[in-house]
């Protein structure tokens, strides 16, 4: 770490946060961090908290139409049927996005979660066709697994605290009659929480357990699903 | 009968834009709704026009349907993902079209006291309550000079135009603002 520099550059790195930094400053200072750790760090925490400060805008409802004319700009205005078909003729767009959902096995959680989720306007519906906590061997909690209902069922698995071991961790889905299906597998080597998501046939929505099993085919946790 | 629409109502927001990414077009739409008024809302505030707000909120729902597979939650939850999306384009947006008036009634909004917003602390996450605290904490031009750079998109001069003093005077605000909401959060996390 140069010392000097980080004196130097002390005075912008706020600048550089927000989005204030004119060239050639923020080249300089850009590659200045690109090599220190301790301006690395202060950066990071100075994006992070400026880009928290954003939810303190102030809400104000768009023109009427606004949803609908997003909806026709990206294309998915039309019918659900007809929609859904087109995706079936297009299935490595699906695809496309299961694998980035795979990559995001490392996706952890931050600011804002589950918001939602206690809407009392949405009370009584039910997309998730099926939710339980992830319980390890040992009793502790790890997380929580969702089945979605859509046309494209997806199960949706939040770990909140890391699984002991294991360097690719497979998931099964339990059906009624006590057989196990496989739906995905991620790799750990990385990943000590996170948010996995696959899709999964819509046969699966009745599963009445999650488990989650190591490379040995032990099982580290299971979900109880109802 | 309860319509898919609705049922995606009750999903958590990294959820949705799972069901986003593997392309829900209900989720979308639910996705929209659930983020309107905030998107359009920062957009308006950063660029002071209607028509070029709708177009910036426009883009920036567009640009999250796109990335929505290389979502990562590790950096961001959902929310500030998309705030910070539509803060990027509506600065781009108006940096073409610079110099702009300051819409008075987003401003005084903007500039209103931190932390009296009772339908906002409603929806506070720990981390959002924790910070909404820290703002107010701050000295009133500093608190200011904050909002205006980060929530408003304004640069140092125009802050200094806006609060009538001097560009350096606007810098100092802004970076003792900054390094003070910094401290004080490390220093709840610490605690």
């Amino acid at each position: 770490m140069n010392e000097q520099g980080c004196t130097r550059f002390d005075e912008q790195l706020e600048e550089l946060a927000v989005g204030d930094l004119a060239e050639p400053e923020r080249g300089l200072l850009l590659a200045h961090v690109a090599t220190c750790g301790l301006c690395r760090e202060r950066l990071d925490d100075l994006l992070a908290l400026t880009d928290n400060l954003l939810a303190f805008a102030p809400q104000h409802e768009p023109p009427p139409g606004f949803e609908s004319r997003v909806l026709e700009r990206l294309g998915v205005a039309e019918p659900a049927a007809r929609r859904a078909r087109q995706r079936h003729t297009s299935p490595w767009w699906v695809a496309a996005a299961a694998v980035a959902l795979l990559g995001a096995v490392a996706t952890g959680i931050g600011l804002g979660r589950s918001r939602w989720d206690d809407d009392p306007t949405a009370a009584g519906a039910g997309a998730v066709a099926g939710e339980g906590p992830i319980v390890a061997a040992d009793g502790r909690e790890l997380g929580t697994i969702q089945l979605v209902d859509g046309p494209h069922p997806f199960a949706l698995v939040t770990i909140d605290r890391p699984v002991d071991r294991g360097q690719r961790v497979t998931c099964q889905l339990v059906l009624a009659d006590g057989s196990a299906v496989t739906v995905g597998w991620w790799d750990y080597t990385d990943v000590k929480a996170g948010v996995w998501a696959v899709g999964v046939a819509p046969s699966l929505l009745d599963a009445v357990g999650m488990r989650i099993l190591d490379e040995q085919g032990s099982v580290l946790a299971t979900a109880t699903l109802a | 009968m309860v319509r898919t629409a609705d049922r995606h109502d009750r999903l958590s927001d990294e959820a949705l834009l799972a069901a986003v990414a593997l392309g829900e077009r209900d989720a979308v739409a639910v996705f929209v709704r659930r983020f309107q008024r905030r998107v359009y809302g920062l957009a308006i505030t950063i660029v002071g026009d209607r028509n070029l707000a709708e177009d910036v909120a426009q883009q920036a729902f567009e640009r999250a349907w796109r990335h929505a597979g290389s979502y990562d939650g590790r950096r961001a939850a959902v929310a500030t993902w998309l705030m910070t999306i539509t803060r990027n384009l509506a600065i781009d947006a108006v940096r073409v079209r610079r110099p702009l008036p300051v819409d008075p009634f987003t401003a005084a909004e903007l500039l209103g006291p931190a932390g009296d917003d009772p339908a906002g602390a409603a929806v506070d996450t720990d981390d959002l309550s924790r910070l909404r605290r820290a703002l107010r904490t701050l000295p009133d031009e500093q608190r200011r000079a904050v909002l205006l750079a980060t929530v408003g998109g304004r640069t140092t001069g125009e802050i200094g135009e806006i609060e009538g003093v001097p560009v350096p005077t606007a810098k100092t605000r802004l970076r003792m603002g900054l390094r003070r909401l910094r401290t004080t959060m490390a220093s709840e996390v610490e605690r």
